[in-house]
C-alpha cells in the first residue's frame, strides 16, 4: 500500500525530462550558459574538450543539457549527439559579426539532419552586454530563420555572465514541448 | 637492436582549431593527425589536471603507420593491405605489430593566455608492452615543455629512452615467465640466469648449470661449500661485474668471491634494473632509475589492476534482462566479472564508460579486462589487438567495424546508444548493462549432453568403483587416497571437473533439467533468452564460476596481492580452455580436438590425458554450464590463435607424448588413485627430468598458490614401496635444479 501511495505521489510530482543539445561556434558562451544555469553563478570557463553534460531543473522540468565543444574540427562530431534530442539550443556570439554567416551555415547543417527534424530550436543571441551586439531581430534575419516554417523556433537575447534571458529561454522550451506532447 | 620507442608525439589544444597534433618525431607516423590529437587530448580533459591514457596504432586502417617501420619488412604495397584480418580475409602479408602509445596530458590554467588555459599532451609509441615504465620521463619532459616551449623536447625524449640499455636482459622463455609470475615474492628465481648471462655459457644442457648448483642462493643466503671450479668461475664473474653496471653500487666490500656473487645478484629477478638519462632544456642530465619487468606477456599492457576492476564491478548483480546464453552462464546469479569474461571470450563488443572520470581509469579497466580474459596473456591472445583502452567519438567509425572491440570511453553518449555495443560497464555506477540490441543466440550447434559420453570417467570413491579398478589392490584403505582437501585453495584448482563432488549423485533426468543450459534450450521457442524461472534453480548448488568468484572476493578481502589474483584468473582461463577442448572432442564426429589432448582416464598401464571427469553428473554439469560460451568462443579470433599456439606447443615442448598438466592435476585432486597409476606418473616425471627445459615445464604446472611441490610430495609417504621409490627418483633428479626451491 505504501508503495502505491508513493507511486501516486511521484506521478503527481513527476518532473518532465527534456533533452537539450547546446551547440554553437567556439567561444560563443555555451559552457558559461550551462554553468550559469546549473550553479547560478558565473564561472570562468576554459575551452571544452569534447563536451559537458549537466542536469538543470527549472519549474518542474528536468533539462538534460549537453554542451559540445565548438571548434571547427570538432563540429563533425556533433552528429553523434543528435539522436533523442528534443531541443537544440544554438548559441550566438552577438558581437561576432564576422562569423555570423559561418554560424548560419552550421545551424542549417544541423537542422538538415534527419535525427533533428522534430526538435525545437532556441537561439540565444548571447553577449548582449557587449558594445555593438546584434539585436535578436538582426540575429533572426542573419540566420535566415524567417524562411523556416516547419519548425517552431525562438530567438531570445541573453547575457550568460549575468544570467539574463536564460530562464526565459528554458520556459519557452518547456511550454512548447508541452504543446507538442498534448 | 630495436628501438625502445618508435615515435614521440606532441599535441596541443588550440582555442580556434581544437585538438591539434603539433609535432611528430623522428618523422610523421602517417596516421590520421586529427585522430591522434583527439586521442591524446581526451574528452573532458578540461576538467582534469593531469591524465594518462593508452591507445594503439597499427590496429585499424585509420591508425596504421605508413610507411611501416624499418623493422617490419617494408614490402611495397604492403601497407595498403594491412587491415583487420576480418576485413581482408585473404591477406598475404602479416599484420604489422601493434604499437602501444602511452600518453600524458595536462591542463594548466593560466590567466595570461587567451581563454585561460593551456592543454598539452606528450606521447611515446613503443612495441614494448610494459610502456608504463616510461611514465617518470614523460612527466619530466612534458613539464619541461610547459616551462620552455622548446621544440627539441621530442628529440631529447626519444634519445633518452632509446639510449636506455636493455642489452643485458637475460632471455626468459614462456614457461619461465609463467614460473616468475606465479611467484612474485621469490626475488631470486632464475638468479642463475643472470650469472649464466655473464659467463656466456650455452643453455639447454643441464650440465652447463652444474657448477652453479653448488652455490646456494636460497633464502638463508649462506655461503656454499664450493669447489675450485666454482671459485674460478666466480672470480671470472666478479671480473665481468666490474665492467658492468649491474650491482656495481652494491659491491663496496668484497671480502671473498662467494659473497660477491651473492651480493651482485639482482635484488629482484622479476625485473631488470637500468636507468634512463634525460637531458633537460637547461642541459642538465637527469638519471631516472628504471625497472624493466621480465615476465610480461604481449597481452598485458601497462600497469593495470585486476583487483580494482573486480572491486568496481562486484557490488551490483548483473541485469536480468536481456538475458543472453553466452553471458549469463549462471543465470541472474552470474557474477559481473564472469559476465565480463563471457562477453570477452565470445567476442562481444564491450565498452567501459567513466563519465567525468580521468580517462586513465577506463584505460586501466580495458587493459585489466584484456589481461583477465587472456590469463595475463599466458593462455590466450588476440584481445589487445581489438582493444581501444581510451577512445572517443572521433574514433567511433574506425572501431565500430572491429568485431568484438573492447573500448574505454568517457562520453556518456555511449550509454544512450545501444546499437554501438553489446555490454557496457559503467564505472560511475558500478553497473553492467546488456544492450537491448544484442544479437540473440538460442540454439547450440551440437547436442552432446543428450547422451552419456563414450569417454570413461575417473571414479571418485562415493560414486563407486568401476569394474576396471576392481582388482585386489582396490581394497586399499582410504588413508591411501590422496585427498585433495589437504591442499588449500582447492576450490579454484585448474580443472573444475575435479573440484566439486555432489553429496549424492542426482538422477539423470534431474540433472538434465537443472542447468541454465537446459532452461535456455527450453525457452528457445519464444524470445531466445533464458527465462527468469531458472534463476533459483542454481541456488541449491553454486556454479563453479560463482565458487571461483567467492574465493577471489575472499582473497581480495584478505589482501592477497595483484599477482596472486592474476594467477588465479590464469587458472580459470586454462580450465575453461580444457573444458572447451573436451567439448570439442565430444562434439566432433571423429572424437578429436585441436586445442588440447584427447581425453581418457588412466587405464591398462596407459597414463590419462585431456579433461576427464569424476562422474557423469559432473560432466553434465560442467559441460552444460560451459556449452554456450564454448560455442561462442569457437567462432572467434582468439580461438584460432589458441589452436595455432597449441599446435606449436605440441611441436616444441620439451616433454613429449604425455599431458603433464593432467598427471599433476591427478596427483593434486584425485580421490582414489590406483597405486599403479601413481607409480607410473612418478616414473614418467622422473624420466622427464633430464633437461633444464623439461624441469621448467614441470615446475610451471606447480605454482605456489596451488601448494607448489606439495601434492607431489605425498608420493614419498605412499604405502606402496614402488610408488615411494618412483617419487624418490623424481625428487632426487629434481633437487639438482635451482628453480625448484618452492
Amino acid at each position: 500500500m505504501g508503495s502505491n501511495l508513493s507511486k501516486a505521489l511521484s506521478s503527481l510530482w513527476k518532473t518532465k525530462e527534456l533533452r537539450l543539445l547546446m551547440l554553437g561556434l567556439d567561444a560563443a558562451g555555451k559552457t558559461t550558459i550551462l554553468y550559469k544555469l546549473k550553479l547560478n553563478q558565473s564561472v570562468t570557463t576554459i575551452p571544452t574538450v569534447g563536451f559537458n553534460v549537466e542536469t538543470v531543473t527549472y519549474k518542474n522540468v528536468k533539462f538534460n543539457v549537453w554542451d559540445v565543444g565548438g571548434q571547427d574540427k570538432i563540429r563533425p562530431l556533433w552528429r553523434h549527439y543528435y539522436t533523442g534530442t528534443q531541443g537544440l539550443v544554438f548559441v550566438i556570439d552577438s558581437q561576432d559579426r564576422d562569423r555570423i554567416e559561418e554560424a548560419r551555415q552550421e545551424l542549417h547543417r544541423i537542422l538538415g539532419d534527419r535525427e533533428m527534424r522534430d526538435c525545437l530550436l532556441l537561439v540565444f543571441a548571447n553577449k548582449q552586454d557587449l558594445p555593438g551586439a546584434m539585436s535578436p531581430a538582426e540575429v533572426t534575419e542573419k540566420l535566415g530563420l524567417h524562411k523556416m516554417r516547419e519548425r517552431s523556433w525562438y530567438v531570445h537575447p541573453s547575457c550568460a555572465t549575468t544570467g539574463e534571458g536564460l530562464f526565459e529561454g528554458l520556459s519557452w522550451l518547456s511550454t512548447n514541448v508541452k504543446k507538442r506532447t498534448q | 637492436m630495436e628501438n625502445n620507442v618508435a615515435y614521440c608525439l606532441l599535441a596541443e589544444f588550440d582555442i580556434d582549431q581544437g585538438s591539434t597534433l603539433s609535432q611528430q618525431y623522428p618523422f610523421p607516423t602517417g596516421t590520421d593527425e586529427h585522430l591522434l590529437a583527439d586521442l591524446m587530448i581526451p574528452e573532458g580533459a578540461h576538467d582534469q589536471h593531469e591524465d594518462w591514457t593508452i591507445f594503439f596504432l597499427n590496429q585499424t586502417p585509420a591508425n596504421t603507420i605508413a610507411p611501416p617501420l624499418d623493422s617490419e619488412a617494408p614490402t611495397p604495397f604492403a601497407r595498403h593491405r594491412r587491415t583487420y584480418s576480418r576485413l581482408v580475409p585473404h591477406q598475404d602479408h602479416p599484420k604489422p605489430q601493434l604499437l602501444h602509445v602511452l600518453n600524458l596530458v595536462r591542463t594548466k590554467k593560466d590567466d595570461s593566455v587567451p581563454r585561460g588555459a593551456l592543454v598539452k599532451a606528450l606521447a611515446i609509441c613503443s612495441k614494448q608492452p610494459y610502456i608504463h615504465i616510461y611514465k617518470p620521463i614523460l612527466l619530466l619532459a612534458l613539464e619541461d615543455y610547459f616551462q620552455s616551449g622548446s621544440p627539441s623536447i621530442l628529440a631529447r625524449l626519444y634519445d633518452a629512452i632509446n639510449n636506455m640499455s636493455t642489452s643485458a636482459v637475460p632471455p626468459i622463455s614462456r614457461s619461465e615467465k609463467m614460473i616468475l609470475r606465479a611467484a612474485p615474492d621469490r626475488k631470486d628465481l632464475f638468479a642463475e640466469k643472470w650469472s649464466h648471462f655473464f659467463f656466456k655459457r650455452q643453455s639447454d644442457d643441464s650440465d652447463a648449470f652444474n657448477p652453479m648448483f653448488h652455490v646456494d642462493m636460497s633464502r638463508n643466503r649462506r655461503s656454499s661449500s664450493n669447489s675450485k671450479a666454482v671459485n674460478s668461475l666466480e672470480e671470472e664473474f666478479e671480473e665481468k661485474l666490474k665492467r658492468t653496471s649491474i650491482g656495481a653500487s652494491e659491491q663496496q666490500s668484497l671480502n671473498g668471491p662467494n659473497q660477491s656473487f651473492i651480493e651482485t645478484m639482482p635484488v629482484d629477478t622479476h625485473y631488470f634494473k637500468t636507468s634512463i638519462s634525460y637531458m633537460n632544456v637547461d642541459y642538465k642530465s637527469i638519471s631516472l632509475p628504471t625497472r624493466v619487468p621480465l615476465s610480461t606477456f604481449d597481452e598485458e599492457i601497462g600497469d593495470y589492476s585486476i583487483i580494482n576492476l573486480i572491486q568496481t564491478f562486484s557490488a551490483h548483480p548483473v541485469p536480468p534482462s536481456p538475458m543472453h546464453p553466452h553471458l549469463h552462464t549462471s543465470g541472474t546469479s552470474t557474477h559481473p566479472i564472469i559476465l565480463l569474461f563471457n562477453a570477452l571470450i565470445t567476442q562481444k563488443r564491450v565498452v567501459f564508460l567513466g563519465y567525468g572520470k580521468p580517462a586513465s581509469l577506463v584505460t586501466n579497466f580495458v587493459l585489466a579486462a584484456c589481461a583477465l580474459v587472456s590469463g595475463g596473456g599466458g593462455v590466450l591472445r588476440g584481445f589487445i589487438e581489438r582493444a581501444f583502452p581510451y577512445t572517443c567519438l572521433k574514433d567511433l567509425d574506425n572501431f565500430l567495424i572491429i568485431p568484438g572491440y573492447i573500448a574505454g570511453v568517457t562520453n556518456p553518449r555511449f550509454e544512450d546508444n545501444h546499437g554501438w555495443w553489446d555490454v557496457l560497464f559503467n564505472i560511475n555506477t558500478g553497473k553492467v548493462i546488456v544492450s537491448s540490441q544484442i544479437e540473440p543466440v538460442s540454439v547450440l550447434k551440437s547436442n552432446i549432453l543428450s547422451s552419456p559420453s563414450s569417454i570413461p570417467n575417473y571414479h571418485s570413491p562415493n560414486s563407486g568403483i568401476s569394474s576396471q579398478f576392481k582388482s585386489p589392490s582396490s581394497t586399499i584403505p582410504s588413508s591411501v587416497v590422496m585427498n585433495h582437501s589437504s591442499s588449500s585453495g582447492s576450490a579454484s584448482q585448474s580443472t573444475h571437473s575435479n573440484n566439486h563432488n555432489l553429496s549424492s549423485p542426482p538422477s539423470w533426468s534431474k540433472l538434465g533439467m537443472s542447468d541454465s543450459f537446459s532452461s535456455a534450450m527450453s525457452n528457445t521457442s519464444d524470445d531466445g533468452s533464458i527465462s527468469t524461472s531458472q534463476r533459483n534453480d542454481n541456488s541449491h548448488r553454486e556454479s563453479s564460476d560463482n565458487i571461483f568468484m567467492n574465493e577471489i572476493m575472499a582473497l581480495i578481502n584478505e589482501h592477497y596481492g595483484e599477482a596472486h589474483i592474476r594467477a588465479r584468473f590464469t587458472d580459470l582461463v586454462s580450465s575453461f580452455v580444457r573444458m572447451a577442448s573436451r567439448y570439442e572432442e565430444e562434439a566432433s564426429a571423429i572424437g578429436c580436438t585441436s586445442i588440447g589432448f584427447s581425453s581418457h582416464p588412466f587405464s591398462d598401464g596407459l597414463l590419462g590425458s585431456g579433461t576427464v571427469f569424476n562422474d557423469e553428473s559432473s560432466r553434465v554439469r560442467e559441460l552444460s554450464a560451459n556449452a554456450f560460451r564454448i560455442e561462442g568462443w569457437q567462432d572467434t579470433a582468439t580461438y584460432k590463435n589458441y589452436r595455432h599456439d597449441f599446435q606449436q606447443y605440441l611441436k616444441n615442448r620439451a616433454i613429449k607424448d604425455i599431458d603433464v598438466a593432467h598427471q599433476i592435476n591427478r596427483l593434486r585432486t584425485a580421490r582414489a588413485m590406483h597405486p599403479s597409476e601413481a607409480q607410473m606418473i612418478y616414473q614418467f616425471l622422473a624420466q622427464n627430468t633430464e633437461t633444464y627445459d623439461q624441469v621448467v615445464e614441470i615446475v610451471e604446472q606447480l605454482p605456489p598458490h596451488l601448494d607448489g611441490l606439495l601434492p607431489l610430495g605425498f608420493g614419498l609417504i605412499h604405502p606402496h614401496k614402488s610408488v615411494r621409490e618412483a617419487a624418490m627418483d623424481f625428487f632426487i633428479k629434481l633437487q639438482t635444479y635451482p628453480e625448484t626451491f618452492f
